[in-house]
């Protein structure tokens, strides 16, 4: 192919923040929240252990109770909120996953740096019927695009659908 | 046809006997390496040794190391490669028997290293790189250096024939011609050489692998210090301690930094660096002769780094990142493809070497004389990202002395605390002026670091992943924070208006879905 490097009309390109984005699974914040209040156990542990071991008067043990009880009360309805928010959209060209409730953030994959795709679920997401799409690339872990709260049967389809595209793709990485 | 007698394409090659010899010195080496350290640690070692008695220790090292040699003879028998067609096949394994197959099409870098103690035997070490990998996925410890060398002109042949455009690089109308295209980039001379070893970091491994022995030297000198008591320096140095501890700093820095020019020299002596056809390749070492082949195509970013006793003298030096990056925590030194004893010139030159179409991009963008800075950043990030850095600072250092307070710590970690309060606006606006960035037709550059620089070059395309990321406080004044995952590592650019970043992002996508531009072509830097 002979060199070339014309000027590119920026009003031409496709453009990230017209991707139509379609929300997780109505059931993804139910299981987010409760997988949020199992991880704080490690933490309600840790302050028990503090309570108990720093002979803390009794007076202050409540407050201790209190604010980590509240935390975790806390956590999860961020939790909850945040896997509200949670949305994907497909394009012709790439995949879009949109994250984050005080921190908002969109990664978008093009199919063309896929590597792989995996599908997976945790004993939680299976017991609400989710699972979680991994797509690999060669950028390693931190390029790596993990779409969670997915429906199985709409996670199989998505999976089944990315495999398609990355097939027919020429070998362009 | 390699001198003694055997050549790449003459059914399964084997390594030379000298390379039982060095399988069997880096097995022993990798061993002592590895379980030493748990041996000997903390008195284990001596209570091991008292416990079974020093004759039973030496039977059983003697078992041991006859064991070793026996499994190095059987691996070294098994040990067998070929060329077929463009595979370098590769079957190996004692208990577990392996074969490897790697297309010539998926090499990123050839490295040929020959310490000084194969050069008697005229042997050398070939190792191959490719994308996913970070460590060397082909390790030939002893081949010939002429098999070596037939070895790596058949891989890049392989690569230049019916194949070469498998990897997508876009070089099909590159001028025919065989190895004897040869390109010659850059040399590096004494002066450049001391100045990089002034200039980088090793200085600084030097301490860090230096540290370890102090206290053992501190207890050695303590024991057996009778003598040095007397010693009327010593008494001097009693007398004047507020002249002899920044004097005795300033010897420990002066060695340190000899040691780092030593290192340099030792590492980069008689550097070169060529381009063959589609290959950049670099020869140097004092001691150890190293090559190293990096294929252009495999190219993903180039890293200009200025420490910051380099940006003193005017010295930095370039780093070619590939696929996979560097090994997380690991010593990756050895593989990374590095071009020292730079100065700004040089670096802007080298960097439109590797990117040819750079300087015609630049000129294309602003038409000035600024256009021979290539890099060189022209846009700052928003002002109010030194002030998120200085929020954060101020309330990381606060919290800690908080924690101080309620645990009741020593006071001189408050003084630490007041100290950090104290110099949290400093640094971020080192921080902030630091970051910078410019856009140059296709090649996205981004600057940042506090005291020294490290100014990363990729194109576009070379993107593999795209995230626009945006707190509360950014989405307020408008403004987003874009991660650019490459294959060798991620890129951010922190604290651009929104629209800016959703402009870099949909032409990053549009360049990588739409292939529209070819991949890396080397050109002409003669």
């Amino acid at each position: 192919m002979p060199f070339a490097n014309g000027p590119v009309d920026p009003q031409s390109l496709p453009a990230v923040r017209a991707i139509p984005l379609a929300p997780v699974s109505p059931r993804f914040p139910a299981c987010r929240s409760l997988s949020r209040m199992l991880g704080m156990l490690p933490v309600i542990f840790l302050a028990w252990l503090f309570v108990s071991m720093t002979g803390l008067p009794a007076g202050l043990r409540p407050l201790v109770a209190g604010v980590v009880g509240a935390g975790g009360v806390v956590f999860a309805v961020l939790g909850w909120f945040e896997a509200r928010r949670r949305a994907y959209g497909l394009r012709e060209q790439d995949l879009a996953y949109r994250s984050g409730l005080l921190v908002h953030r969109t990664t978008i994959l093009p199919f063309q740096r896929i590597q792989h795709v995996e599908i997976a679920s945790n004993p939680l997401e299976r017991a609400f019927g989710l699972v979680r799409i991994i797509c690999y690339t060669a950028g390693g872990a931190a390029a790596d695009l993990v779409v969670q709260g997915l429906e199985r049967e709409a996670g199989e389809r998505l999976r089944e659908y990315l495999l398609a595209r990355v097939r027919t793709l020429p070998d362009g990485r | 046809m390699a001198a003694d007698g055997r050549n790449i394409d003459s059914g399964w090659l084997r390594l030379s006997p000298i390379g039982l010899v060095i399988l069997f010195v880096r097995g022993g080496g990798r061993f002592l390496r590895e379980n030493v350290p748990l041996l000997l640690g903390a008195g284990a070692g001596a209570a091991f040794v008292e416990q079974i008695g020093p004759r039973e220790l030496a039977l059983a090292a003697a078992a041991g190391i006859l064991l070793a040699m026996l499994v190095t003879l059987v691996y070294h028998r098994r040990f067998r490669f070929r060329l077929e067609g463009d595979v370098l096949v590769v079957q190996k394994g004692v208990v577990e028997r392996k074969e490897l197959r790697i297309s010539a099409g998926r090499v990123q870098q050839i490295i040929v290293e020959q310490p000084l103690y194969m050069r008697p035997f005229g042997v050398v070490r070939f190792s191959l790189d490719t994308p996913g990998g970070v460590v060397a996925e082909v390790d030939l410890p002893g081949i010939s250096r002429h098999l070596a060398e037939d070895l790596r002109v058949s891989l890049n042949a392989a690569r230049g024939g019916p194949g070469a455009g498998r990897d997508g690089d876009g070089t099909g109308d590159m001028p025919a011609g065989g190895e004897g295209d040869v390109v010659p980039l850059y040399a590096i001379g004494p002066v450049a050489l001391t100045l990089h070893g002034l200039a980088s970091n090793h200085a600084y491994v030097a301490a860090v692998v230096a540290a370890p022995f102090l206290q053992p030297l501190e207890r050695l000198l303590l024991r057996n210090g009778h003598g040095l008591a007397e010693q009327r320096w010593l008494e001097t140095a009693r007398d004047w301690p507020w002249l002899m501890i920044p004097a005795s700093m300033l010897v420990l820095v002066v060695l340190l930094v000899l040691l780092s020019v030593v290192f340099a020299w030792l590492r980069y002596y008689g550097y070169r660096l060529q381009r063959e056809r589609r290959r950049f390749i670099q020869r140097s070492g004092l001691l150890t002769w190293r090559e190293q082949a990096l294929a252009s195509s495999k190219l993903q970013a180039v890293e200009w780094v200025e420490p910051v006793v380099g940006r003193l003298l005017g010295r930095g030096y370039l780093v070619c990142r590939q696929y996979g990056g560097h090994a997380p925590g690991g010593d990756d030194s050895g593989h990374r493809f590095v071009v020292p004893g730079l100065d700004r010139s040089g670096g802007d030159r080298l960097s439109q070497c590797f990117w040819p179409d750079l300087t015609s991009a630049s000129a294309h963008e602003s038409g000035s004389e600024q256009d021979n800075a290539v890099l060189l950043a022209d846009r700052r990030v928003s002002r109010l990202y030194r002030r998120a850095m200085l929020v954060r600072l101020e309330v990381a250092a606060g919290l800690a002395m908080l924690l101080v307070l309620v645990a009741g710590g020593p006071a001189w970690l408050l003084v630490v605390g007041g100290v950090a309060l104290f110099l949290a606006p400093p640094i971020a606006h080192l921080r902030w002026r630091a970051l910078g960035w410019k856009r140059s037709g296709r090649y996205l550059l981004v600057c940042r670091g506090l005291l020294g620089r490290r100014t990363s070059l990729f194109p576009l395309e070379n993107v593999q992943a795209v995230t626009l990321r945006e707190s509360w406080f950014q989405r307020r004044h408008g403004l987003s924070t874009l991660h650019l995952q490459l294959a060798s590592g991620p890129v951010s650019l922190p604290w651009i208006e929104r629209a800016t970043a959703l402009e870099i992002a949909d032409e990053a996508l549009f360049r990588v879905e739409s292939n529209a531009v070819p991949r890396n072509v080397p050109g002409n830097c003669s």
